[in-house]
């Protein structure tokens, strides 16, 4: 057997060192393990390689141990290459030794990783299980609230809002919009909501409506619109939001959200001042995918019922849709809703659903009212 | 450079103060804000130590990416370090190997040791007590401070730590972060409610220095005397 070719920084456990440990040069020379201390006076510490038991270990989980048959002398290493030396010298003894502890090792880490793992996913349930527990809460909490509410939000919503030039409601296309409502208007799921629509000038083709019955048209949608059962099929979806209570839902979401959020973290301080904010318009008109297609589906209900053919609002969607490619402006009323394709489509299974009917032709001068624009 | 340096602590457990006397041409480094007194004599310089690397370890570590050093240059002198909150301080020689050192319990060291910041990763993050342990390494002395007095405890084998009570522990013991066992049969629930948990279990030989306080559990005592805010 030969002397190890370099020596290694490592330390020794021993008795009669003081505080039992010290840091010590190790080297392997003819077939034993030598350890001299580094401090002063410097102590030299054999194990005969024959004698070794190995271990594996320390804060980095790669610290070789190699300790006497009755434990009392221990001669640690981290360098990596330690235990490869001590493996040549000893002639292939320990490779079977440091292999099985490595193994074990290794089970030991993915063990650990597995519960990292279960632990990390049940948070994760956890907190999705919360939000939505949270939202359903809200949800039933807002549906008790009457009305009413959703009118004096909407009113003064709209009061704040900058929206942009009002038509005079003697206007043809105000009074355009003002007949359709009035039809659709009995089939309401809620009957004595107070529905206003107002025109406004605007180059979107976009149209909103506000809680309680609040409803915004303008006057590109209008003009772009090829008949006015496309109008009525736009008007049903918004009229749709309104009896279906989206808005002061979507408002009750955000605070129930953010309510408990601050009641865990303890401050109800804030909670009016945030009323505020989250009363913001933006809020109030758009709208989650689901809305929307739960608004689809009630106005295809509506329309069905006014005797007014629901295809035309399949076709407006297909119409922006073709549009969408060189009108930019026609993105605000297409951006916050659901892919046209899946519209129409829900659109149409829905109308099969419905006893099938003789549809009567709305009789309003679009043509007229587009011109006066 | 690896003389050792001569201190003195005094006033322990609970109002410890660590005296260090520095020979001429001797240094001492230390946390900012922990001198407390010390001679017209010494020199005092704040700095970056180690680069960059280093110094954001120690920041990750609950630590200042600044270290003061105090170094006798017109001759011999002795200064005061004052740990920012009650409780003992401890001194550690380091020859070779290393000591980690739990969040925020670094003080002071010798010249020939170097503090940096080790990451743990997942075990850090279980354990609640921050992704990073400080690491003392090279040949030197090191003093760390704890919350309360400190038990010394020699492992031969396993122990079972709560991680809030980790002051420092050596390198030759393995460590893993794990629920206690007695919970494990007892379920989430008993994680969650009973206000023991997540433990440290040390494993091999080596010593570990364990504070009698943990500043949590001090807190929520002394929270229900607080006045309360009027609605």
């Amino acid at each position: 057997m030969s002397t190890s070719r370099e020596s290694f920084e490592g330390g020794v456990f021993h008795e009669s060192i003081p505080n039992g440990r010290a840091g010590a040069t190790i080297s392997i020379a003819r077939g034993e393990l030598v350890a001299d201390t580094t401090g002063e006076p410097s102590q030299r510490f054999t194990i005969p390689l024959s004698q070794c038991k190995l271990d594996l270990g320390g804060a980095s989980g790669r610290m070789v141990f190699c300790r006497t048959s009755d434990g009392s002398l221990t001669i640690f290493c981290e360098d990596r290459n330690f235990a490869k030396e001590l493996d040549f010298q000893s002639g292939g003894v320990f490779a079977s030794q440091l292999q099985a502890l490595k193994k074990g090792q290794r089970a030991e880490a993915s063990r650990f990783h597995f519960w990292l793992a279960v632990s990390a996913v049940a948070l994760a349930a956890l907190l999705i299980l919360g939000y939505y527990s949270i939202l359903g809460a809200a949800k039933v909490a807002i549906r008790a609230l009457p009305v009413s509410v959703d009118q004096t939000i909407g009113n003064t919503a709209f009061n704040s809002m900058d929206v942009g030039r009002k038509l005079d409601s003697n206007h043809p296309a105000s009074k355009l919009v003002e007949e359709i409502v009035d039809k659709l208007k009995p089939h309401a799921k809620i009957p004595d909501m107070k529905f206003k629509v107002t025109v406004v000038e605007g180059k979107d083709i976009n149209a909103f409506a506000l809680p309680g019955g609040q409803i915004v048209v303008y006057t590109a949608l209008i003009k772009e619109a090829k008949s006015a059962e496309q109008i009525a099929g736009v008007l049903a979806h918004e009229m749709s939001h309104a009896t279906l209570r989206h808005g002061i839902e979507r408002i009750g979401q955000s605070i129930g959200v953010i309510a408990a959020i601050q009641l865990l973290v303890g401050d109800v301080g804030g909670l009016l001042a945030l009323g505020g904010q989250v009363a913001q318009t933006s809020i109030l008109t758009s709208y989650s995918r689901t809305a929307e297609t739960e608004a689809d589906l009630e106005g295809v209900r509506m329309l069905h019922a006014a005797k007014i053919d629901p295809q035309a609002m399949a076709e407006f969607f297909k119409m922006l849709e073709e549009k969408m490619g060189d009108l930019p402006d026609a993105v605000a009323w297409i951006s916050t809703h659901p892919q046209h394709e899946t519209r129409v489509e829900n659109i149409n299974n829905h109308k099969k659903t419905l006893e099938s009917i003789e549809y009567e032709p709305l009789k309003l001068d679009l043509k007229a009212a587009q011109d006066a624009l | 450079m690896t003389s050792s340096l001569q201190y003195e602590i005094q006033l322990r457990p609970d109002f410890s103060l660590l005296k260090v006397s520095l020979e001429q041409g001797q240094k001492v480094y230390a946390e900012p804000s922990a001198m407390a007194a010390m001679s017209p004599n010494l020199k005092l310089k704040a700095g970056f130590k180690g680069g960059a690397l280093k110094s954001l370890g120690r920041l990750m570590g609950g630590e200042s990416m600044i270290v003061n050093t105090f170094s006798a240059e017109n001759g011999p002198g002795e200064v005061l370090f004052a740990p920012g909150h009650l409780g003992d301080t401890q001194h550690y020689r380091l020859s070779g190997g290393a000591l980690y050192l739990q969040r925020g319990a670094y003080m002071a060291n010798s010249e020939g040791v170097e503090i940096s910041g080790k990451w743990q990763g997942a075990k850090g993050f279980f354990s609640g007590e921050g992704l990073v342990l400080l690491k003392a390494t090279g040949t030197g002395d090191v003093f760390f401070n704890s919350y309360g007095a400190i038990l010394e405890v020699d492992v031969t084998g396993d122990y079972i730590v709560d991680t809030g009570y980790i002051v420092a522990f050596e390198d030759t013991l393995q460590y893993s972060v794990s629920v206690l066992p007695g919970l494990r049969g007892g379920g989430i629930k008993r994680l969650f409610f009973s206000g023991e948990g997540l433990v440290c279990r040390f494993s091999g030989q080596g010593k570990v220095w364990v504070q009698t306080r943990y500043v949590i559990p001090f807190l929520s005592w002394i929270d229900r005397f607080r006045p309360q805010k009027n609605k």
